[in-house]
């Protein structure tokens, strides 16, 4: 066996994986030349000094109990959504229904695994947020974004958003709207939070970003007329042409948007009684 | 009916992939060498491997199964946050690991009694600043206990090629360890 050989047969002599005649080549060497004794004594006592110095770290107790409620959780996150999917259909007939059906699409899809899912206007350079809003909601009645999580559970949300802002967010409380999934996605590379809501055969969004940042124009924005009204901490809303309205407030420094198909007036009547729960704090 | 289903899924998944949670936590805190990080990357990797848990193919190795699901995770995480990717000057470490063999400075005790001097943040510190590559072997092979096969599957490399990564990782941390041990005071006898 020459230096060359010996050095390739160096690691496997350490971790004791070299046998036979290779190891009775190895040793014979080693004997007779110091330069490879050196070099595999050396590497030999690294990997003995890591084998005492670092040792396996315990699993810590919290991890595993939130392992353990994650899984059971999600294990009845589809049926949940099946069965408010079934009473949905039950109770309504009416145009509301085929609205809620795109989110059935969502539904019946299973999980989107990527945090950016495809679809999603994350990566597009438009940055009004009030628009990225309404796309998003349009997306999710048509189906072309999917929900990343699927939940009746806040706090099966909590361990979905769970640091993922660096704002804290807010699982609003909506009359007549109880949750049913939820996205994260970014926008300009701002983190943007994204809450379904469904309740008589509508589905609400409420979408969830750092109002500093779009206060201050940063990589996100809002038409002057809504930062107006925001900056006094009123409350924005306008109505589109076919009944979708945006309902915009601020809480701290998480601006929330709603958006739905209803009219304003409704819209602002139902988010009358919400009550936050801070799921994030930064 | 479908509950049962959901149940047998559970406990199956609790049974076969729960246990190896302390091998893909101590990965990943060495790694991130950050314990809420580390937290992120264990419950991102659990809860994908248990919405997939349909596709895992019954008798493989699932520890390499759970592990390429966090080294994906990982790499999603990290890698994107960072501006340049992660390299590695192969010829450089190769040509430290030669001076190894001229140098006649240190016998392997002196060396153990240079480390003597380290605290275990200096060790930590060192197996984080490795190149991803070698450090991932390191970890898995010094740290961990897994054999070069287990290591091999988990990184869809040649056993060579884990071998190789090994052999400069630790020649590297080797380096790392002294330069911080004459920091702490060790002097080196000519």
């Amino acid at each position: 066996m020459n230096c060359r050989e010996f050095d390739d047969r160096i690691t496997p002599a350490v971790d004791r994986v070299l046998h036979g005649d290779e190891w009775n080549g190895f040793g014979a060497h080693a004997l007779e030349c110091p330069g490879c004794m050196h070099a595999y004594e050396s590497e030999r006592s690294i990997k003995r000094f890591i084998g005492d110095h670092v040792t396996m770290v315990p699993l810590p107790a919290p991890l595993l109990a939130t392992l353990q409620s994650t899984i059971r959780s999600e294990g009845t996150l589809t049926s949940a959504v099946l069965r408010w999917l079934q009473t949905l259909l039950r109770d309504s007939l009416s145009l509301r229904v085929s609205l809620a059906l795109g989110a059935l699409g969502i539904a019946a899809s299973g999980f989107i695994l990527h945090p950016l899912a495809p679809g999603t206007p994350a990566s597009r350079e438009v940055n009004d947020v009030l628009t990225e809003s309404r796309d998003t909601y349009a997306g999710i009645l048509n189906g072309d974004v999917k929900l990343q999580i699927e939940t009746t559970e806040s706090s099966t949300l909590h361990t979905f958003f769970f640091r993922k802002t660096d704002f804290p967010l807010h699982v609003p409380a909506i009359r007549h709207y109880h949750p049913v999934g939820a996205l994260m996605d970014d926008h300009g590379g701002v983190p943007c939070a994204q809450i379904v809501y469904a309740g008589e055969g509508i589905v609400v969004c409420v979408h969830q970003t750092c109002w500093e940042t779009v206060r201050d124009g940063r990589l996100l924005s809002l038409p002057e007329r809504a930062l107006d009204v925001l900056r006094y901490g009123g409350t924005y809303s306008e109505e589109e042409e076919g009944g979708r309205s945006v309902v915009v407030w601020t809480d701290g420094r998480t601006l929330s948007i709603a958006v739905a198909s209803m009219p304003s007036q409704q819209l602002l009547g139902d988010l009358a009684s919400v009550t936050t729960l801070p799921v994030s704090p930064p | 009916m479908k509950g049962s289903v959901k149940t047998a899924k559970q406990h199956e998944f609790e049974v076969e992939a729960l246990p190896h949670a302390d091998l893909l936590y101590n990965y990943a805190l060495r790694m991130t060498n950050n314990a809420a990080d580390a937290d992120d990357l264990v419950q991102e990797t659990f809860l994908k491997a248990f919405r997939f848990w349909d596709k895992y193919e019954k008798g493989t190795n699932i520890r390499a199964w759970l592990f390429r699901i966090l080294k994906n995770s990982y790499i999603n995480r990290y890698r994107r946050e960072s501006k340049e990717p992660d390299t590695v000057d192969y010829e450089e470490v190769q040509n430290f690991y030669n001076t190894i063999r001229d140098e006649r400075s240190e016998s392997s005790d002196l060396q153990e009694s240079a480390f003597g001097q380290l605290l275990d943040d200096d060790i930590a510190t060192a197996i984080a600043k490795l190149p991803e590559d070698f450090r991932t072997v390191v970890i898995l092979c010094d740290i961990e206990g897994l054999t070069y096969e287990e290591i091999a599957e988990f990184l869809a490399v040649p056993l060579g090629t884990v071998r190789s990564r090994l052999h400069r990782g630790r020649s590297l941390l080797r380096e790392k360890l002294l330069v911080y041990a004459k920091d702490r005071g060790y002097t080196v006898k000519d």
